[in-house]
């Protein structure tokens, strides 16, 4: 596997460079006919640039990328541009556009759209995010993806662009969508107890490998939901890290659920009589 | 009078007829840390001036007689830190005071005004409240009032007096707008200043100031807090217009004009405007210095920085701090790293060694700092943060398997003190 990434430092931005070049660039050149793994870094000033001209770059260039079968779009840290800050735009051009793609990775979702998503390919979709918008789980709930092994999605809050439901959420873990599914994340969740409740006793679960409901605010409400399921004591793994869990449930779900992982228990804030509890990646 | 080129002979011989006068507090870390550094290299125990002393209005040279220096014999100063001590904090408030208003010499931009002004009675009124802010800029007036008098008083005392670090440049390197000055017009590599101080008058003028200058990510920093205090990263989305504070800074502002700030040891993200724009008046206020955030290397999305220890024209210690949150300093839960585990580059280290080392040079007429590197993540470029002329307290680190202090004072040995460069800075 080879392995490029490509970013753009801020002296560089601020001298008027472009990652739509760098592509071309990189599309120029004799190793890019073997590259099967491009990651696209931070591109500049991506609060107010989103990664469409870049896309339509990789687009433009495709043919010169025949071996390319991962992906990453917006790999990089709060250091550089907060992740809810992160601007996108359509990206369904890259369905079609690149046919033998396996793996593709988005981070960040601000103004982000998949439309209509059709790959036979693809086997990991995985987008991080502060606040997964409506409309990108609904292309995800109707897509056609009959590879898909992975789908981890960081679904986020309100105030980061979730704005979506439970129901929006769930659309995406029918049984029967992803026939080869073995990996599901719903995570990052400010509504994370609700995601517990709702997938718990999901006939879905009976092919999965691993449930990821990790880095959200999973609290003990949640918990008892995934206890009193047979399903889920089933499951080889079950991701549970980064939790708000009492100290006397992780007991419980330690003797009870052997297959879960409960590191990185959090502590709830309280303030003026309320709880707070927040997923890991909201800033 | 010695010269920095003396030899080794010379050298060592006047480090053993020098005693050194540290101007701290009585036995604290610092203080207990120089004596047995002393000790081990067979060199007289320091003569202990404190501050308290000094404050209470005893003059140099009687405090230094009382603690044991030889009359007619000329000590090396070495001026330690005066945090960390409330009575001496308050009494450099008071010290502030419109009552002592004078020529302030060595306080760098003396004719900004400090904001609600304590009379020297009302600072002594003043009740200790760990975490709180008192009075920062009417605190740093004091502490450059207290420096000149212990340079003047000095001078009177011991005419071929010599400093360890030179009492005006401490003033300097305290103070992060002038200090950020001075090394930008040395040649030192440091962030992009976002403005002149005096146009960051606000919230409102802050924020223009990164519209017009695009620069729309930045650390805002008390111009004389040290650690983390009064330290905000600061952004601005000038697509959205939303905004966000990194920062340990709070405020209660509906119990009293003018407020209170306080550092909490937690660092919060702000995202409300209301906040936000108190914060940074306060900054303001007392003395704001805005920079361009360098976005730093991490290691397990932890924010990476150093600190680096420079003495006598030499590298010493490093320390990587890896940060839960972009405010990286070792109070805030912070985790230290030797260079070898942080994975950072030996290009990396070193350039930021050679920097750290020209800062050092813009400050001739002194010996050491513990000097805070940002490295950028994209070109590995070495960016000066910080000049701390007390920042050689660095715990359980050695090099050349000796602790900072120890090392310090045996390359004070090897290289003898500098002769001043020139009288007025």
């Amino acid at each position: 596997m080879t392995e490029i990434k490509l970013e753009i430092g801020y002296e560089e931005y601020e001298d008027g460079q472009k990652m739509s070049v760098l592509i071309e660039e990189l599309a120029q050149k004799p190793e890019a006919s073997t590259l099967s793994s491009l990651v696209i870094g931070n591109w500049g000033g991506a609060y107010e640039d989103s990664s469409q001209a870049l896309v339509d770059m990789l687009i433009q260039y495709k043919d010169h990328f025949p071996a390319l079968r991962k992906l990453f779009i917006g790999d990089m840290e709060s250091e550089e541009c907060e992740v809810s800050w992160i601007m996108h735009g359509n990206l369904n051009g890259l369905f079609a556009a690149f046919p033998a793609l396996q793996s593709l990775t988005i981070k960040g979702s601000s103004g982000l759209e998949l439309g209509e998503i059709r790959h036979e390919r693809l086997e990991e979709l995985i987008i991080i995010c502060g606040g997964l918008p409506a409309n990108v789980l609904a292309s995800i709930a109707e897509a056609q993806l009959p590879a898909l092994q992975k789908l981890e999605l960081y679904i986020g809050v309100e105030d980061y662009g979730f704005d979506g439901t439970l129901e929006d959420v769930m659309s995406v873990a029918k049984p029967g969508l992803f026939p080869n599914l073995t990996y599901l994340g719903l995570k990052n969740s400010e509504i994370q107890d609700e995601i517990a409740a709702a997938i718990a006793d999901s006939e879905l679960l009976e092919s999965l490998e691993t449930l990821d409901l990790s880095d959200g605010t999973l609290s003990d409400v949640g918990a008892e939901a995934l206890l009193a399921s047979d399903r889920i004591r089933k499951l080889p793994k079950l991701d549970l890290q980064y939790h708000y869990l009492s100290e006397e449930m992780m007991r419980r779900v330690a003797t009870e659920l052997p297959n879960a992982d409960i590191s990185d228990r959090q502590e709830t804030d309280h303030y003026d009589g309320e709880e707070y509890r927040y997923p890991a990646l909201t800033e | 009078m010695m010269s920095s080129s003396g030899s080794l002979h010379d050298s060592l011989a006047e480090a053993h007829r020098t005693p050194m006068l540290l101007i701290a507090h009585a036995d604290n870390e610092r203080t207990t840390g120089i004596s047995q550094a002393l000790r081990s290299l067979d060199l007289p125990a320091p003569v202990i001036v404190t501050y308290e002393q000094l404050l209470s209005g005893v003059s140099l040279q009687e405090a230094a007689l009382q603690a044991g220096l030889p009359a007619g014999v000329t000590p090396l100063i070495r001026i330690d830190a005066p945090g960390e001590h409330f009575g001496v904090e308050r009494s450099l408030i008071a010290l502030g005071a419109p009552d002592h208003d004078q020529n302030d010499l060595l306080l760098p931009l003396r004719d900004r005004k400090d904001p609600y002004r304590l009379s020297a009675r009302d600072a002594y009124a003043l009740e200790e409240h760990p975490v709180r802010l008192l009075h920062p800029s009417q605190w740093f007036r004091g502490f450059c009032r207290l420096l000149q008098r212990i340079e003047t008083e000095a001078y009177e005392a011991w005419r071929n007096v010599r400093f360890w670090n030179d009492p005006a440049e401490i003033a300097i390197m305290f103070d992060k707008r002038v200090c950020h000055t001075r090394l930008s017009q040395a040649g030192v590599n440091v962030p992009t200043l976002l403005a002149e101080p005096h146009l960051l008058t606000g919230y409102e003028a802050l924020r223009e100031q990164m519209r017009q200058k695009r620069m729309y990510r930045v650390f805002l920093k008390l111009a004389f807090g040290s650690g983390a205090s009064g330290i905000i990263a600061y952004q601005i989305n000038p697509r959205t217009g939303a905004e966000i504070a990194i920062t340990t800074l709070n405020a209660e502002v509906y119990v009293q004009r003018p407020g209170v700030f306080y550092n909490s040891k937690k660092v919060r993200t702000l995202t409300d405007s209301e906040n936000i724009r108190t914060l940074i008046g306060y900054l303001c206020g007392h003395g704001i210095h805005a920079e361009r955030w360098i976005p730093k290397p991490s290691i397990e999305g932890r924010p990476l920085d150093l600190r680096q220890l420079v003495a006598f024209e030499a590298t010493g210690h490093t320390v990587v701090r890896a940060g839960e949150s972009p405010i990286t300093n070792l109070h805030l839960r912070s985790q230290r790293l030797s260079p070898h585990e942080s994975g950072l580059s030996e290009d990396i280290l070193n350039a930021a060694k050679h920097e750290a080392l020209a800062a050092m040079c813009a400050f001739p007429n002194s010996a050491s700092a513990g000097i805070d590197v940002l490295t950028d993540r994209h070109s590995g470029r070495a960016y000066i943060a910080d000049v701390n002329p007390f920042g050689d307290l660095i715990r359980r680190v050695q090099h050349e398997n000796l602790d900072p202090y120890t090392w310090e004072i045996k390359r004070w040995l090897n290289h003898g003190i500098h002769a001043r460069r020139s009288q007025n800075v």
